[in-house]
């Protein structure tokens, strides 16, 4: 039977592609899901994926596979989420995940009061206009929210978005442009406020 | 995506200052830890098995096959009974007697109406 397994070259590709991608890809999914660690559990399950998969695919086609995963992970975890909800026996964790949220919020907030950490007061108002976003965009259909963030935050183009979440460009400039219209509507107060 | 170069900027300022609080997403020491160790965690996972692939889509066509053979050969029968069938059909309708039955129609209504046509 042939050898099998990652060379060092691939491990390395692998590896920096990885950790160029982690971050983002945390972040991004912490504002999809709102839990650190269903975040964190969904981005190692795309990695996995990627590694045992795709690594023998070029390198060139490894961030829209990795995106592709992860959304994909995203909207099963989504999906598996809203049946629990119909069960009825997810109450209790998810008032403890607003609970956390909440914690998290007023964690970031006392920590941009503390003296000790002298923020600005421009940084203040960035978590302000933080947890304000996150929360509108937890109002928006999951596939805008993926479409907000992969277009307009992480400045994915309309093909790439569109194959990232494996639907048509038309469909991701439609989802695009109600995102913004209805981000837009529900922080315009804030972004006032901020202005 | 941010690390190609197909950017396509907007430049509103809402959606600028939205990109700036989403990069600021809390990423607290045990979390990049915990990043890493998943990152490292995946490296040492082994590739699926991809040179299983060839044999399963031969053994997948090896099966397809046998199955069109026989669907072909249980089908047969009905072909040829029905081939039977439709030529059975052909010939009663283009046998010469018939033909001439409704050719002479009236010739043969005639002679049945007859009281002693000596055939009986």
């Amino acid at each position: 039977m042939k050898p099998h397994g990652l060379n060092d070259e691939t491990r390395r590709q692998l590896d920096r592609f990885l950790q160029h991608q982690q971050t983002q890809a945390y972040q991004m999914t912490y504002a999809l899901t709102g839990n650190r660690d269903d975040a964190l559990e969904l981005v190692q399950d795309a990695m996995l994926q990627l590694v045992r998969k795709y690594a023998h695919k070029p390198e060139t086609d490894w961030p829209a596979l990795f995106h592709r995963i992860l959304q994909n992970r995203i909207r099963d975890f989504h999906r598996k989420q809203g049946f629990r909800k119909l069960l009825g026996l997810f109450n209790g964790q998810i008032h403890r995940s607003e609970q956390e949220h909440s914690d998290a919020g007023a964690t970031a907030i006392e920590q941009a009061s503390d003296p000790r950490q002298a923020q600005p007061d421009q940084q203040l108002q960035q978590s302000h206009f933080r947890e304000n976003l996150l929360q509108a965009l937890q109002t928006l259909p999951l596939r805008q929210q993926q479409i907000f963030l992969l277009r307009g935050w992480q400045q994915f183009s309309t093909t790439e978005t569109a194959a990232a979440l494996g639907i048509s460009s038309g469909s991701v400039k439609t989802h695009y442009s109600r995102a913004l219209e209805k981000l837009r509507t529900q922080l315009g107060e804030h972004h006032e406020n901020v202005e | 995506m941010r690390t190609s170069n197909k950017r396509q900027p907007e430049t509103t300022e809402w959606l600028q200052q939205s990109r700036q609080a989403l990069d600021q997403i809390p990423l607290d020491a045990s979390t990049r830890s915990a990043l890493d160790a998943q990152r490292r965690q995946a490296l040492r996972a082994q590739p699926a098995e991809r040179f299983l692939r060839p044999a399963v889509l031969a053994g997948a066509f090896a099966s397809l096959g046998a199955l069109a053979l026989a669907i072909n050969l249980w089908r047969s029968p009905d072909q040829t009974a029905i081939q039977i069938d439709s030529i059975d059909a052909f010939e009663i309708i283009s046998a010469r007697d018939d033909l001439e039955l409704y050719q002479n129609l009236e010739f043969y209504l005639w002679l049945e109406q007859q009281p002693d046509n000596g055939l009986g």
